[in-house]
C-alpha cells in the first residue's frame, strides 16, 4: 500500500518542478485569499494534531508562519500602493523557497517519513505523507488547477481525521470545515462578494444539500469493506487481559466512556448489571491471565489472540441452544451495546449472551469477542438469558485448570481453604461462610489500599484487609480453589449510569469491576461477588458515599471540579450533551448494514400499511405550504407596505361604518376626517392619523421619496392607531349600551 | 505519412460534418433574435474537469469510509455529492433569467478588433460571467491565406480550438449588478465580407468551478468586414509604379496640398489644424488676420479609385490597397469616387460615402 501511494505523491511533486514558472497565465490571488488559504490549512491540519508527529507539526507550523510573514509583508506594501490606486490588489504567489530547496524538502521529508514509518505504523505514516504534501503544495500554486488540488487535499486531510475521532462535535466541526474549504473556491469566483455573504451562500447551499445526503445515508446500501486497510493503531484502552492486583484502581479514576447500552424493554436492576468482558482462569501467584490452553492446541505461530479466537464458534442463539454446555431458561433480555474503541477485542454483555452478528464470537468461557480489533465505535445487538444454566457438567480439563494453584505463594490462604473444606463439606455452606466473614470482620473497601509485598494475597487477606474488587475477587477465587471448588475470576464492568433523557445506560471505565465465578454441581457456573459482601452499596448503587468522597479527593488536583459536579444543572447539561452524543453514536456512527436493512424493512412495512403515506403527503403538503407562505409573506413585506396602508384605511372605514359613521362616496378622505372631528371629537386623533397616512400615500405621491423601512414604521404606527380607535369605539359602544 | 494525412483529413471532414449538424441543431434550438432571455431552454451545463475530479474524490472518500466502515466519512461523501447537485442548480441560476439586447451591427477592417455592445438586464446580482465570440472555425480558415501574426498565434496553440482561452478575445464581468449593464465584447475580424456576426458564447463557472454553464446566442447582427488597409501601393518601393498608374487619376490626391495645381476658389478664416501651406501669408502680413486659401480641386482632377487600374496583385491585395486609399482619403477629407468592376460609387466626400465605398469593397 505504501509503495503504491508513494510514487503517486512523487509524481505529484515532479511535474510541478518542471513547470515553467514564467508562463503568463499565472494565477493571481488577492492577499485576502492567501490568508484564507493559510488559515484553512492551519485548521485542516489542526484536526489531525493529536495523531501527527511533533517534528512534522514543527515543520508545518514553520512553513505556515513563513508564508504568513511573506504575505503579510506583501499586504502591507500593497496597502501603501492601493491608497494611490483603489483597486483590489491581486498578485502572483511570491517565490518563497527556491525550487531546489523544495525538491530537497520533498525528498528528505518523504525519506524521513519512510524511516519513521516503522514506529508510526502504516496508516499514520500515510497520514504524514498526505499532510506533508499538503504543506508543500501551499508553496506552489502557480495555476488555478493547483489551487483546486490544494483545496481538495485540504478537504481530504480534514476528512481523514474522522478515522480517529468520530464524536458528534468533532464530526460537525469537520463538516463545517469542509464547507469552509469550499468557500475558498467561491472566493476565487466572486472576489467582489463580501466574506459574510460568501459564508452565507455556502451555508445555504450546504443546508440545501442536507436532505439528499440524509436520504442517501439512510437508503444507500451499506457496503462491506472492499479491501483490507491499515488499521488505526493506538494504545489499548480499558481492561487488560492480564490483571495484577491494583490494576483496576487506575481505571477507577477514569471518566472515559467504555460503552453504552440501550435496553429494548425494561431496564434491569443495577445489581444485575454484571457486564462480562473476559474470564481469567490462569493464576501464577501474581497475575491472573486467560488460560493459554487454546493456544497450545493451535499451531505454533498463533501468538496473537485473534488467531486462537477464530477457532471459537459464533454466539448465535442456535449455537447456544444446541450446545450441551448451556441450558437456556427464562425470557431473553434484548439490548444494543455501542462500544467505544478499546483497541482490543473484548465485548461486553450480561450473562448469558447470544448475538446473531457474524463478526461476534463466543469463547467457551462465555465471553463474547469481536473478530478483529475494535478500533472504532462498534455497535452490536445482544440477547441475554440471565437465568441460563452455564456448564451443567464440567469437563475434566477445565475442572483441573480451575483448581490449579501456585501453592508456594500464599500458604496461609491455602491452609485456610483446606481448613474450611474440612469444616464445611457442602460447597454452598463454605461459600456463605467466607462471604459472612468478609462482611462481618473488618474488611473495608477502598481505592487506596496499602501496598502489598509481592502482590501477596495472604498479606491482604489476613493483615491489611483493605482493598477493592480485585483484591476480594482474587483472594476469594484463590480460597475457593484451595477448598477444592472450581473457581475463576471474571473481569468486566458493574452497573453504569442511566441517562434519563436518552434512556440508555452509560458505562464508564470507572465502572470496571472484578468478581468470581464458582462451579457448583447441578447449578453450573455461579457468579459470586465478594465485593458485595464487603460493601453492598458498591454493588447496589455503583458507588458508596464514602467511596464517592474518596473518589473526589483522588481526582481533585489544582482545579477541582467537585463543586461543579454537585451542581444539578451541570449534571443536567452534561446529561443532555451526552444524550445527543449517544443518539449520534447510535444512529450515525452505529448505522450498520443490519440496522439499515431493519430500518428499511420497517419503513417498507409501514408504507404497506398505508398510514405513513398519508403522513408523508401531509408533511409534504405542509412543507410546500410553508414554503409558499414564506414567499408570499416575504413578497408582501418587501414592496407592499403602501397596499397595506390602503387596506388599513379601508378596514378603518368598515369599522367606522359598523358604528354608524358611514363615509359617503362623494366625500374625500379629508372631508370625512372633518366630519368625524365634529361628530366624534374623541376619535378624531386616531382617525386623522390613519386618514392622513392614507391621503399622504394616495395624493401627495410621497411613496417614491421615502424608503421601505420608513413605510414599515409608518404602517406600524397606523396599525397602533387603528387598534386604539377600535378600542375607543368598543368602549363607547359599551358605555352607550 | 500519406495515410496519416488522409485519416487526419477524414477526421477533419467528419468534424466539419458534425459541426454543421450541431450548428443546424443549435439554430433550431436557439433561434436568432436581437433580444433574448436565457433560461432552461438555452443554457447548457456540464461539469468542468475540476468538477469531474471532485466526483472522483467523492468516490475516494466513499471508498475510504467504506473500507474503514466509518459512517461519518461516508456521510461527508454523501454531503459532497448532494452539494455537487445543489451547485449544479446554483450555477445554472447564475445564468438563467439574464436578458440581452443587441442593437448595433459591427463594421470594421479585417484584423482589427471590434467591440460588440450588448445591454444585459438582470434582476439579481451575478458573478463572473465571461462573454466571447465563438470564432474558432473562422480563425483557422483564415489562417491559411492571411496575415502573419495570425499564423503565429495559431502555431502557438495548434490543438486549442477555443479562443476563449486567450484573454484578448473575451470580456469577463466579475460582478453583474441589478438592472442594466453595458458590456462590449471584443470581436476579431478575420475575413472580408458581410456576414452574420455569429454566436456569442456566454460562460459562467461561478459557484465553485465545478460546473461550466454556457449558452451560445445569435443576436441576428451583421458584420461588415472591410478589407485590411495595406499601404503597399504608396510604399517607396512601388512609388514609381504607383505614380505611373496614378498619373491621371491620383495626381490631385497625391499633391492636393500644393497650391497652384488647382483653381483658387476663396479665402476663409483660418481654422486651427489647417495646413500652414494654405495660409494666405500675404494677408497675414498685411494685418488682415489669418486666412486660408481654399482651392477648388474638383474639376481638373477628380480623384477616382479604379480597381482595374491598380497594379497587379491578388484580389484581396487590390481590395486592401483600395481600402487604404479610402481610409486615407476619409481622414484627409478628400472627395473621391470608387470604381469597381461591377459597380461605381459616385464622387463625394461625406462619412456616409466612405462607409458606402468600404461596404462595397467588403461585399465585392
Amino acid at each position: 500500500m505504501k509503495n503504491i501511494i508513494k510514487p503517486s505523491f512523487k509524481q505529484k511533486f515532479k511535474p510541478r518542478k518542471s513547470k515553467n514558472p514564467s508562463e503568463n497565465n499565472d494565477l493571481k490571488l488577492t492577499s485576502q485569499m492567501y490568508f484564507c488559504l493559510l488559515i484553512f490549512q492551519l485548521l485542516n491540519l489542526a484536526t489531525l494534531v493529536i495523531q501527527l508527529h511533533l517534528l512534522y507539526l514543527l515543520f508545518a507550523t514553520f512553513a505556515l508562519a513563513l508564508q504568513f510573514i511573506v504575505h503579510l509583508n506583501i499586504a502591507r506594501k500593497g496597502a501603501l500602493v492601493s491608497r494611490l490606486s483603489q483597486s483590489i490588489k491581486s498578485y502572483v504567489r511570491p517565490k518563497i523557497l527556491p525550487p531546489w530547496l523544495m525538491l530537497l524538502l520533498a525528498i528528505s521529508g518523504s525519506v524521513a517519513i519512510a524511516v519513521a514509518g516503522q514506529t508510526l505504523g502504516l496508516l499514520l505514516s500515510m497520514m504524514h505523507l498526505l499532510c506533508f504534501a499538503y504543506s508543500l503544495k501551499m508553496f506552489e500554486i502557480p495555476r488555478r488547477k493547483d489551487l483546486y488540488q490544494l483545496v481538495v487535499l485540504g478537504i481530504f486531510v480534514a476528512t481523514s481525521s474522522l478515522i480517529f475521532i468520530q464524536s458528534i462535535y468533532f464530526s460537525l466541526a469537520v463538516i463545517v470545515l469542509v464547507f469552509g474549504n469550499l468557500m475558498i473556491l467561491l472566493n476565487l469566483f466572486a472576489p467582489t462578494m463580501a466574506v459574510l455573504a460568501q459564508a452565507k451562500l455556502v451555508a445555504k447551499l450546504g443546508l440545501y444539500s442536507v436532505p439528499l445526503a440524509v436520504a442517501l445515508f439512510v437508503g444507500f446500501p451499506k457496503l462491506s469493506p472492499f479491501w483490507q486497510v491499515p488499521s488505526v493503531e493506538s494504545a489499548k484502552v480499558g481492561l487488560s487481559d492480564s490483571v495484577k492486583i491494583g490494576d483496576i484502581a487506575q481505571l477507577a479514576l477514569s471518566d472515559e466512556l467504555a460503552f453504552r447500552v440501550s435496553f429494548q424493554n425494561s431496564n434491569p436492576e443495577h445489581a444485575q448489571l454484571y457486564w462480562r468482558a473476559m474470564v481469567l482462569d490462569d493464576f501464577d501467584g501474581v497475575t491472573w491471565r486467560q488460560s493459554r490452553r487454546d493456544l497450545s492446541q493451535n499451531s505454533q505461530n498463533s501468538q496473537s489472540g485473534q488467531n486462537a479466537q477464530s477457532s471459537y464458534g459464533s454466539a448465535t442463539f442456535e449455537q447456544a441452544n444446541s450446545s450441551a454446555d448451556i441450558e437456556l431458561r427464562g425470557t431473553g433480555l434484548s439490548y444494543q451495546v455501542i462500544a467505544e474503541p478499546s483497541f482490543q477485542s473484548w465485548l461486553f454483555a450480561l450473562d448469558f449472551a447470544t448475538s446473531e452478528q457474524g463478526n461476534i464470537g463466543q469463547r467457551d468461557d462465555f465471553a463474547l469477542f469481536y473478530r478483529g480489533i475494535i478500533s472504532q465505535t462498534l455497535s452490536y445487538q445482544v440477547t441475554s438469558y440471565p437465568a441460563a444454566k452455564m456448564s451443567a457438567t464440567l469437563p475434566d480439563a477445565t475442572r483441573a485448570l480451575n483448581l490449579l494453584l501456585s501453592t508456594d505463594n500464599n500458604p496461609k490462604l491455602l491452609a485456610k481453604g483446606q481448613q474450611l473444606r474440612q469444616q464445611y463439606p457442602d460447597d454452598r455452606q463454605l461459600i456463605n461462610q467466607v462471604l459472612t466473614e468478609l462482611n462481618e470482620e473488618n474488611y473495608y473497601y477502598t481505592l487506596q489500599p496499602p501496598r502489598l509485598n509481592n502482590n501477596s494475597l495472604d498479606q491482604f487477606y489476613f493483615d491489611t484487609r483493605a482493598g477493592f474488587c480485585e483484591h476480594y475477587a482474587s483472594s476469594f477465587t484463590y480460597l475457593m480453589r484451595a477448598a477444592g471448588i472450581p473457581a475463576r475470576m471474571v473481569v468486566g464492568y458493574l452497573g453504569g449510569e442511566f441517562n434519563l433523557s436518552g434512556n440508555y445506560l452509560s458505562v464508564y471505565q470507572r465502572n470496571a469491576h472484578a468478581w468470581s465465578e464458582v462451579w457448583l454441581p447441578n447449578d453450573g457456573w455461579q457468579r459470586i461477588d465478594p465485593t458485595a459482601a464487603v460493601d453492598p452499596e458498591r454493588v447496589e448503587r455503583g458507588f458508596s458515599t464514602s467511596l464517592m468522597q474518596e473518589y473526589d479527593d483522588l481526582s481533585s488536583g489544582l482545579f477541582s471540579l467537585q463543586a461543579l459536579r454537585s451542581m444539578w444543572w451541570y449534571k443536567q447539561v452534561k446529561m443532555q450533551i451526552d444524550a445527543i452524543d449517544y443518539q449520534w453514536t447510535r444512529w450515525v456512527i452505529g448505522y450498520t448494514g443490519q440496522k439499515q436493512s431493519r430500518v428499511m424493512a420497517q419503513l417498507l412495512a409501514s408504507l404497506k400499511q398505508g398510514k405513513n403515506v398519508l403522513y408523508f403527503l401531509l408533511i409534504l403538503a405542509g412543507a410546500v405550504l410553508l414554503f409558499y407562505g414564506y414567499k408570499v409573506v416575504k413578497g408582501k413585506a418587501k414592496g407592499k407596505a403602501e397596499d397595506k396602508i390602503k387596506a388599513l384605511y379601508l378596514k378603518t372605514l368598515k369599522l367606522m361604518a359598523q358604528h354608524q359613521l358611514v363615509k359617503a362616496r362623494s366625500m374625500t378622505a379629508q372631508q370625512f376626517a372633518d366630519v368625524i372631528a365634529t361628530a366624534r371629537p374623541e376619535l378624531s386623533a386616531n382617525f386623522c392619523a390613519i386618514s392622513n397616512g392614507f391621503a399622504q400615500l394616495s395624493y401627495q405621491n410621497f411613496a417614491d421619496d421615502i424608503s421601505q423601512q420608513e413605510h414599515a414604521k409608518q404602517l406600524i404606527k397606523l396599525q397602533l392607531s387603528y387598534r386604539r380607535l377600535r378600542w375607543q369605539l368598543w368602549l363607547a359602544k359599551l358605555g352607550i349600551d | 505519412m500519406f495515410s496519416s494525412i488522409s485519416t487526419g483529413s477524414i477526421i477533419a471532414s467528419l468534424k466539419s460534418v458534425l459541426h454543421k449538424y450541431f450548428n443546424a441543431w443549435l439554430t433550431r434550438r436557439i433561434p436568432q433574435a436581437s433580444r433574448q432571455q436565457i433560461n432552461h431552454r438555452n443554457i447548457f451545463i456540464m461539469p468542468t474537469r475540476f468538477g469531474a475530479g471532485l466526483l472522483m474524490f467523492m468516490l475516494l472518500l466513499f471508498l475510504l469510509g467504506t473500507n474503514y466502515q466509518n459512517n461519518v466519512i461516508i456521510l461527508i461523501s454523501y454531503l459532497l455529492v448532494s452539494f455537487f447537485i445543489v451547485v449544479l442548480h446554483h450555477s445554472f441560476f447564475n445564468l438563467s433569467g439574464l436578458q440581452f439586447k443587441a442593437t448595433n451591427s459591427l463594421q470594421g477592417f479585417v484584423d482589427s478588433t471590434l467591440y460588440f455592445p450588448l445591454v444585459i438586464t438582470s434582476k439579481k446580482v451575478r458573478f463572473t460571467i465571461s462573454f466571447s465570440f465563438d470564432q474558432a472555425r473562422v480563425k483557422t480558415e483564415q489562417v491559411i491565406d492571411h496575415s502573419v501574426d495570425e499564423n503565429k498565434s495559431s502555431k502557438r496553440k495548434p490543438s486549442k480550438s477555443k479562443p476563449s482561452n486567450s484573454a484578448l478575445s473575451k470580456t469577463t464581468l466579475a460582478q453583474l449588478e441589478i438592472g442594466e449593464n453595458n458590456i462590449r465584447i471584443p470581436y476579431r475580424v478575420c475575413q472580408r465580407g458581410q456576414y452574420p456576426l455569429g454566436r456569442v458564447l456566454i460562460i459562467s463557472e461561478f459557484g465553485f468551478g465545478l460546473f461550466k454553464a454556457w449558452t451560445r446566442l445569435d443576436f441576428a447582427q451583421q458584420v461588415t468586414a472591410y478589407p485590411k488597409p495595406i499601404a503597399n501601393v504608396w510604399t517607396v518601393k512601388q512609388q514609381n509604379l504607383a505614380i505611373e498608374v496614378a498619373e491621371n487619376n491620383l495626381e490631385s490626391y497625391q499633391d492636393s496640398f500644393q497650391p497652384g495645381q488647382d483653381e483658387f476658389h476663396q479665402l476663409q478664416h483660418y481654422q486651427l489644424g489647417e495646413p500652414l501651406s494654405r495660409v494666405a501669408w500675404k494677408h497675414v502680413a498685411q494685418g488682415q488676420g489669418w486666412l486660408t486659401k481654399q482651392y477648388q480641386q474638383a474639376l481638373s482632377g477628380k480623384l477616382q479609385l479604379d480597381f482595374e487600374r491598380l497594379p497587379n496583385g491578388t484580389l484581396e491585395q487590390r481590395l486592401s490597397w483600395l481600402s487604404y486609399a479610402i481610409k486615407d482619403c476619409s481622414t484627409k477629407q478628400i472627395a473621391f469616387s470608387l470604381k469597381l468592376p461591377d459597380q461605381v460609387v459616385e464622387y463625394d466626400h461625406s462619412a456616409q460615402h466612405t462607409l458606402k465605398c468600404l461596404t462595397a469593397l467588403a461585399r465585392y
